[in-house]
């Protein structure tokens, strides 16, 4: 599996270029980016293919980046104590996960596999500081976008951990 | 059953560190004529790369930000001749001139030093220094001969090729390292793409701090040494900067030239050239080494010294220079790939 993985993402390059582009113009993280902007991240994002089944990171590995779903789907789950799975998501195309190692060094915090044969973009953070330093308004534009998808997401923990936490005990011991 | 995981976690490093140098001989061998412009140009995109970057965030194109650049270059550089020709040609014609004399001075100093010595060291007595001394000046006359020949032969390919290389390096190195990255297999795809950012950055650390590091320490002792009144100050300086590429030998070596011109000046200048060359070396230790180098990953000295020998026995003039960076990397390539495939699951 491993192998034809490495064959098509070595195979697989320009034939479907010309999608990439207009895919990312259309994908709200890079909305409102220049045409210039659009064609450097073009460059930079690293496109992989993965078999159904495949691993793209495993929970407590060392992460680089984050990756947009740009064909198939992906689960992400975490482990309880048990080792038993805890399905955190569903995504599917346009859906972007991993961006917690876009903005800090430490271990991934879920696993994510591939659930049918799968096209990802890679934005890996050494690139995206690059690309900060050289065009530093379309950088802030993905950060600031970015920075609006965790804090909504910490919106929403904060209202679970709420609703875990002040549950009446009558439902509680339901 | 962890010391088993253990060996297989290593045997797997082993394998890929080695997979990696086998294949990296192998470019080695078959590119050997492009291997010096292309380490050259490397190092010229590395130092140019934030320049490019900076011009790029002003909004000047990628392309011309770097023929900009090169420009700009080509003009300091042309300044900086013009500027230090008058002083250097005057240098080179003094040296000219007072070459022969220069060499029978040396020569009257090392015999007189050999007729004081001699009756307490019997075994100088033996040594037929007027011989030696003789050969010494037709082997050097032949070598100084063969400079311009060798320097021509050597620097063409250079003069074509690095500012090519570069231009591209600079403009396409992101296309290049993307295709690279095709040919690694998805599970090991971002602990590859973290090895190479983190050499990368110790490279990058490394040119920057030896070069500053060179440049501040010929400077100062140029400087030094022409308040000084000492004659070719110029060329000591240039020629202690460019030593000082060498660890831990290079400072030593360096010095010679000035000492051998101190002692053939009558030994009075000995002191205060001495004194410059401490300075310089105490303000590279005390203030740019910490600065600057400390980022680079550290070695113990026997290491250094062993890599140093071992880089000139393998590489010739080169190796001195390159031996401690790519000992340094080779540490970084092990270390981080241990760590990087102890952390992937399976």
């Amino acid at each position: 599996m491993m192998s034809d993985s490495l064959w098509v993402n070595l195979l697989w390059s320009d034939s479907k270029r010309e999608d990439l582009p207009s895919f990312l113009r259309s994908h709200p993280l890079f909305a409102g980016l220049k045409e210039k902007e659009i064609s450097e991240l073009c460059r930079i994002m690293h496109e992989r293919t993965y078999q159904m089944g495949e691993i793209v990171f495993c929970e407590g590995e060392m992460g680089a980046g984050m990756y947009l779903i740009w064909e198939g789907r992906v689960r992400i789950y975490t482990l309880s104590s048990a080792s038993e799975e805890i399905e955190l998501a569903r995504l599917g195309k346009g859906d972007f996960f991993g961006e917690i190692a876009l903005l800090d060094d430490g271990p991934r915090t879920a696993t994510a596999v591939a659930t049918e044969p799968t096209r990802l973009l890679g934005l890996m953070k050494p690139d995206l500081l690059d690309f900060l330093d050289r065009h530093p308004n379309g950088g802030i534009k993905i950060i600031l976008r970015l920075s609006q998808v965790l804090a909504a997401r910490l919106r929403h923990t904060n209202e679970e951990l709420r609703v875990a936490r002040y549950r009446p005990p009558s439902l509680a011991g339901a | 059953m962890q010391g088993g995981g253990g060996i297989k976690l290593w045997l797997r490093v082993a394998a890929l560190v080695v997979g990696t140098l086998l294949l990296a001989g192998w470019l080695v061998h078959l590119l050997y004529i492009m291997l010096a412009p292309f380490l050259l140009s490397l190092l010229l995109s590395y130092l140019l790369h934030p320049a490019v970057n900076r011009l790029e965030r002003a909004g000047i194109r990628r392309s011309l930000a770097i023929f900009s650049l090169f420009g700009g270059l080509l003009l300091i550089f042309a300044l900086f001749v013009v500027a230090l020709l008058p002083g250097m040609i005057r240098e080179l014609q003094l040296l000219y001139t007072d070459f022969p004399a220069f060499l029978w001075s040396l020569e009257r100093e090392i015999l007189s030093w050999q007729a004081t010595l001699a009756p307490t060291y019997p075994f100088l007595a033996r040594v037929d220094m007027v011989a030696r001394l003789a050969a010494f000046r037709q082997g050097l006359r032949e070598h100084l001969l063969q400079v311009l020949p060798y320097l021509s032969r050597t620097m063409t390919p250079h003069i074509l090729f690095v500012p090519l290389l570069t231009f591209f390096l600079l403009r396409d190195g992101p296309t290049f390292r993307k295709a690279l990255f095709r040919l690694i297999p998805n599970r090991y795809f971002e602990l590859v793409f973290l090895l190479q950012y983190r050499l990368n950055q110790q490279v990058r650390n490394y040119i920057r701090g030896i070069l500053l590091d060179s440049f501040a320490v010929g400077a100062i002792t140029a400087l030094g040494l022409h308040l000084m009144n000492i004659r070719y100050a110029l060329f000591l300086g240039i020629a202690y900067g460019l030593a000082n590429l060498i660890p831990f030998f290079g400072p030593v070596l360096g010095t010679l030239p000035g000492l051998i011109l101190a002692v053939s000046q009558g030994g009075k200048t000995i002191l205060p050239v001495i004194l410059v060359y401490i300075l310089a070396q105490i303000v590279s230790v005390t203030v740019i080494v910490p600065a600057v180098m400390a980022r680079m990953v550290q070695l113990h000295p026997l290491v250094v010294i062993m890599a140093v020998i071992a880089g000139a026995n393998l590489f010739g003039p080169l190796g001195p220079l390159l031996s401690v960076p790519l000992t340094a990397l080779l540490k970084v390539i092990l270390w981080e790939s241990y760590q990087g495939l102890k952390s992937l699951k399976h």
